[in-house]
């Protein structure tokens, strides 16, 4: 895995990362420094820094949001807008586990581009479902009586249409 | 599902939903309910997100070449260009109750009725503040003419709270206004309804402007205002409008430019603004900028547009205008001249999912009318 991620650029400075479970990466710095929480990490411990171990994340999500750290490394100039833009939605066109490993897993890192562009696409999946199915997706109790309930439905018919 | 989403995210998903979406998730759970309801923030945020969407609106032109603007067939636009968070006033055609009326969640509040003849109703606003314990005035100016009898005022409502609208007293020096100082020479004096900050809670109608010299001959601009929110009349006083500014002081008004009070003139081609700033204690203006816009007229406009066309608002990228019954709206990047009744400009919205206190669903408002 390490492999898939090194190399690619010998000048710039590169950080080593740990998943969950145990698999370690090296990343370029400036990928890395795409998540909030590696950045603020790496400003604390310096240059002394051996391995920034990510507990929260696993191997396989890891390399996803690298995937994504990489790809937005640069500022992207207008040229390349539209391509990004194509990447980006092919890059959230993933199966909803996987989506959501990574929904965490950018919340957690703090990457609030990523954060928003996975945001939108549940958003966009979710967006026709009924209440039940939203109860269902979240795993939210419905604490509402069913008086209650009857009487937010009525008050807004129109959107259940 | 083996992912437990934190409400945070769950949050952050929700904001990109439109409006439908988020009423018909208002059952899912009370936190879903009083997200969408009562969260300002997240009203804030989801109204900035999502994507401005268009009003069915149509125009009717009468014999007199007065318009009325048809909303979804049944309501009448009425201030089409004050709408405060996502919120506008309609009248209903039907019944001719008014409405404060929210488009995108097809909610309404009946009003009071104002009186026949009112042609402007300017809303002010805390709701931004506190959507709970937010309030939310109307002022509104009529104008009846029977026998040949013109009578017009203004009137005040406080929504939710007051049981009829309230006739707005003057100050008791309010005549005094007129009246300057001996050496003074008045130049020009105006009725204005110039707007600013509609629906904020800093929403003022400035009511006169009157520009005059002073002993020492210096050239002074003084405008009475009305602070809706506060219920409160003050005037403000420039008492170094530049010399040579303006060409003709009949031709300068007073408009908003960029939500900061200015005068402008409109002359060879260009309408020149003088941007003005208040001190602190909203007594007096200083100059803060000059503004040159150059504008371009159609052939055919030439001489009849540009005669009386008084400025309204302008900001970086475009200008409104109003001539008699008219409204006209100059867009800066396709520099034309466009009549403000040409229905791309005013019927795209932001959609919101502010509700406020006593709203109900239309359906529900309609079969209460009836």
């Amino acid at each position: 895995m390490a492999s898939s991620t090194s190399g690619s650029s010998s000048s710039s400075k590169v950080v080593k990362i740990r998943s969950s479970d145990n698999e370690n990466f090296e990343v370029e710095e400036a990928a890395a420094a795409r998540s909030e929480t590696i950045k603020k990490l790496l400003e604390d411990v310096g240059d002394d820094a051996d391995v920034i171990p990510l507990p929260n994340v696993d191997a396989k999500t890891l390399v996803k949001v690298m995937e994504w750290c990489k790809k937005h490394m640069d500022d992207v100039d207008e040229l390349n807008k539209e391509e990004m833009k194509t990447w980006d939605a092919e890059f959230v066109d993933m199966d909803q586990s996987c989506l959501y490993n990574v929904l965490l897993a950018a919340n957690f890192l703090n990457i609030k581009e990523l954060l928003d562009q996975l945001t939108q696409k549940v958003a966009d999946m979710i967006k026709g479902k009924s209440p039940e199915e939203i109860r269902a997706t979240f795993n939210i109790k419905n604490d509402f009586t069913p008086e209650e309930e009857a009487e937010i439905r009525k008050q807004n018919a129109w959107a259940f249409e | 599902m083996e992912h437990h989403i934190p409400f945070e995210i769950i949050t952050e998903i929700m904001s990109w939903l439109p409006v439908k979406s988020l009423l018909r998730f208002k059952c899912v759970s009370p936190q879903f309910c009083s997200l969408t309801h009562h969260n300002l923030d997240f009203i804030e945020k989801h109204k900035e997100r999502a994507p401005a969407e268009t009003l069915n609106v149509e125009t009717i032109i009468h014999r007199d070449a007065s318009f009325t603007l048809v909303l979804d067939g049944k309501y009448e636009l009425f201030e089409w260009h004050r709408r405060f968070h996502g919120l506008m006033i309609v009248k209903d055609l039907a019944s001719q109750f008014y409405y404060i009326r929210n488009p995108a969640t097809r909610q309404t509040l009946r009003l009071i009725d104002p009186l026949q003849g009112t042609r402007y109703l300017i809303p002010a606003t805390s709701i931004n503040k506190s959507l709970a314990n937010g309030v939310c005035k109307l002022l509104s100016f009529y104008t009846n003419t029977s026998m040949g009898i013109t009578e017009s005022g203004f009137q005040i409502l406080t929504v939710n709270r007051d049981k009829q609208w309230r006739p707005l007293k003057f100050p008791d020096d309010y005549a005094g206004y007129y009246h300057h100082k001996q050496g003074e020479t008045v130049l020009m004096t105006r009725k204005i309804r110039t707007l600013f900050d509609i629906g904020s809670t800093d929403a003022r109608v400035f009511l006169w402007m009157t520009i005059y010299k002073d002993i020492e001959l210096n050239l002074c601009l003084k405008v009475l205002s009305f602070h809706i929110m506060n219920e409160h009349f003050s005037t403000l006083t420039l008492t170094s409008l530049p010399q040579g500014f303006f060409s003709d002081l009949l031709k300068v008004y007073l408009m908003s430019w960029n939500e900061c009070p200015a005068v402008a003139e409109v002359r060879n081609e260009a309408l020149n603004v003088l941007v003005l700033e208040q001190d602190s204690k909203g007594k007096k203006l200083s100059c803060k900028s000059k503004v040159v816009v150059p504008l371009r007229f159609s052939r055919g406009d030439m001489i009849s547009m540009r005669d009386k066309l008084a400025p309204i608002t302008g900001t970086s990228h475009r200008l409104i205008f109003n001539k008699g019954n008219e409204y006209f709206m100059y867009d800066m990047k396709s520099e034309g001249f466009i009549r403000k009744i040409s229905m791309h400009n005013c019927n795209k919205f932001k959609p919101s999912l502010v509700t406020l206190e006593g709203m109900i669903s239309e359906n529900q408002n309609n079969n209460e009318g009836t």
